[in-house]
């Protein structure tokens, strides 16, 4: 529990310890507890609960193996524990009410997995899941029994009982820490008081918010640029040309399968991970040190108009990295319709994975207004969320109850950059994994079916045939030529792959310069490049305020970017833009949305990501031509 | 009186939560029960509101403080 909050914390171990359940309490945070001046006796307070406390630093890995140590032996003991053990009891009259139900409860054939006190004090506060459960395993509504017990109980105290066991709960628990706990004389912390009168005024609130999330953008894309540059010339122009080496005496369909589908696809998307690290960091920064609630807290009052409390806005935010972390963490919410809808819009929160496609189009069509023309990609994706939200919400299956916002907001911490790192690396992991799987597969299949039959030229493959058939359905949005069309199915997969497959169906190959080779001055030449993105990632983040330009130079100095300026117009590259940023996000997003809400959310999902893109990049396309755009 | 309508850095005694058994089980484990002593931090007009108890900063939306009735102490 967190030992600066004990009252709190304690709730919840009172109702654990009714449940009769072995454990060790570690009371984390200590050393923040220990320099805001409070004072605890351990053993007058293990004596008190009857459970062994042990104090933790989890950031600083301190008292942990203690902890895990008395959690093995407790699991160990398998000793039953039973109220007397805990000796945390409720006032006389109570108690007395209570074994009574227990006696009654005694002739019931019950399901023996279930303390009897346990069940008699969920029984007499009127717990409706409890009955339910019960009912159903028993056949059989036995509250009834409990009637007498509540009764006499709501009489003495003049109250329902719920509000009398959560009043007693809190008194037994003032009881200890009154004789436990010395509080520190002033324990108000200055720090937190005084920037939360700023952060959370409700002029200054929502204008330092988007200017929080400008600076984490022109952050993200300055810091990452020169890395972006590096992993792909490290990719393309090193690994490239050294695996190129090695397979020059094999079969050509071989070296093709490798260079072209494998190095070339996998090789582009992988270039993005800079990109990736440095959003997941800024997202892990702003979780960890507590202004992710404070925005919650702030934008309350807008997520109220699209039937939403503010704490649904913390997954969409999250959305930002990747959607499927940010669908698992709609279980925050304590309304089941909350958590769908908020569910159903967080695809259209711009995640990492689409970057890479507005890097490519924004560095061949856009490359003055490049960060604004990205900036404006995730700012629609939020507009397309509210008007959809705005459409959903007052539609029976999301009809939401209004659900209140109720948040704690903790104080502010400075996190430690071992918790940032480790955030950051689990998410890249994950995409990493990505790359190593789904997209690499995507890019096999999608070499075959643009090289089969073989010796055909892409043109002929079967993919084209298929794209063709289907292309002039997209004829309206702009974007119906069929390598475009057959590039959107690999972003069904992982939008990840939406890059590597337009290079595919362009027939970009990769030019390898012949030049003499030398292992070792290549690999100088790459360590030399790293120092200097290293540099350059510094002097981009912090030395100007407007967000610069990062240019991939095997896209922009290349075929690709000529083989790009064939197929797109500017115009139809925003609209392609726009498709993407609006549809299905991959196909692990709607794998989690199935597992965590079902088929029926999951194919209306389908349905929403795949007509919403349509109409929108539709509308943008033509009503672009009317106003002279090509 | 209703705890949207206490104002900023008034401490306050709740009387009474109105509304049912999932509202009051999720305000008591946060340390919001009949009884509990609370400060007003932050009570603007319109959005939702921020009561200190226990040393802990607590969000709390309009909606639900009209239902949390308070005494001033």
């Amino acid at each position: 529990m967190d030992s600066t909050n004990l009252e709190r914390n304690l709730y919840l171990t009172l109702l654990l310890m009714e449940m009769e359940k072995p454990m060790v309490i570690a009371l984390n945070m200590f050393d923040e507890f220990e320099k805001s001046g409070y004072k605890i006796d351990l053993d007058k307070f293990r004596k008190y609960l009857g459970v062994d406390v042990v104090p933790t630093v989890a950031t600083k890995d301190k008292g942990l193996k203690e902890l895990i140590d008395k959690a093995i032996k407790v699991a160990k003991s398998k000793k039953q524990y039973r109220k007397m053990e805990y000796r945390l009891l409720f006032d006389k009259f109570i108690e007395n009410e209570i074994d009574g139900l227990v006696e009654k409860l005694k002739k019931e054939e019950l399901p023996n997995k279930y303390p009897l006190r346990w069940l008699a004090i969920k029984l007499i506060e009127k717990d409706e899941y409890v009955i339910q459960i019960l009912k159903k395993e028993i056949g059989k509504d036995i509250s009834p029994l409990a009637k007498e017990h509540i009764m006499a109980i709501e009489e003495r105290f003049d109250d329902d009982t719920e509000t009398i066991l959560t009043e007693a709960r809190y008194g037994i628990i003032n009881g200890i820490l009154k004789d436990v706990l010395k509080k520190p004389k002033n324990y108000n912390i200055p720090f937190t008081e005084k920037l939360d009168k700023i952060v959370t005024n409700k002029y200054l609130g929502l204008p330092i918010f988007f200017a929080l999330m400008y600076i984490v953008f022109k952050l993200t894309f300055d810091g990452s640029g020169p890395f972006i540059d590096w992993v792909d010339g490290f990719i393309n122009g090193y690994i490239g040309k050294y695996v190129g080496l090695a397979f020059s005496s094999a079969p050509h369909w071989i070296k093709s399968l490798v260079i072209d589908g494998i190095i070339g696809g996998v090789g582009l998307v992988l270039s993005f991970v800079p990109l990736m690290m440095f959003i997941y960091f800024f997202l892990a920064l702003l979780e960890e040190s507590g202004y992710m609630s404070r925005a919650a807290f702030v934008l309350d009052k807008i997520m109220h108009s699209i039937g939403l409390n503010g704490k649904s806005f913390i997954p969409m935010i999250l959305g930002f990295g990747c959607n499927v972390p940010a669908i698992y963490a709609t279980r925050a919410l304590e309304n089941e319709k909350d958590r769908k809808l908020t569910a159903v819009l967080v695809p259209f929160m711009s995640c990492g994975a689409r970057l890479p496609i507005y890097a490519l189009f924004t560095s061949v069509f856009f490359v003055k207004y490049q960060a604004s023309i990205v900036l404006l990609m995730y700012v629609l994706g939020i507009i397309v969320a509210i008007g959809v939200g705005l459409l959903l919400k007052n539609t029976k299956p999301f009809e939401t109850a209004k659900s209140p916002l109720l948040l704690e907001l903790p104080p502010y911490r400075i996190p430690s950059a071992k918790m940032l790192f480790s955030s950051t690396w689990i998410r890249t992991r994950s995409f990493l994994k990505k790359a190593g799987s789904i997209i690499l597969l995507a890019m096999v299949v999608l070499w075959a079916v643009i090289n089969l039959p073989s010796g055909s030229s892409p043109d002929n493959s079967y993919l084209a045939k298929a794209a063709k058939t289907v292309a002039p359905i997209f004829a309206p949005t702009g974007f119906d030529r069929w390598q475009t069309v057959a590039s959107i199915l690999p972003g069904v997969i992982a939008k990840e792959s939406v890059v590597g497959a337009l290079g595919q169906t362009l027939g970009v190959e990769e030019k390898s310069e012949k030049e003499k080779a030398s292992f070792i001055e290549d690999s100088r030449e790459q360590i030399l490049g790293l120092t200097r993105a290293v540099i350059d990632s510094f002097k981009n983040m912090f030395g100007s305020l407007t967000p610069g330009v990062f240019e991939i130079e095997s896209i922009s100095n290349s075929t690709f970017s000529q083989k790009i300026k064939s197929v797109f117009t500017p115009l139809s590259a925003f609209s392609y833009m726009v498709f993407m940023l609006l549809f299905i996000p991959c196909i692990v997003t709607l794998a989690a949305i199935k597992q965590e809400f079902g088929w029926g959310l999951m194919f209306f999902e389908i349905g929403l990501l795949t007509v919403i893109p349509y109409i929108v990049s539709t509308v943008i396309y033509q009503g672009g031509r009317l106003l002279g755009f090509h | 009186m209703p705890l949207s309508m206490a104002s900023r850095d008034k401490l306050l005694e709740i009387v009474s939560i109105v509304g049912g058994r999932n509202i009051k089980q999720r305000l008591s484990a946060l340390g919001l029960y009949p009884g509990s002593v609370i400060k007003m931090v932050t009570n603007d007009f319109g959005g939702p509101l921020i009561v200190e108890v226990n040393n802990s900063k607590i969000a709390i939306g309009r909606g639900m403080a009209q239902k949390i009735l308070v005494n001033e102490i």
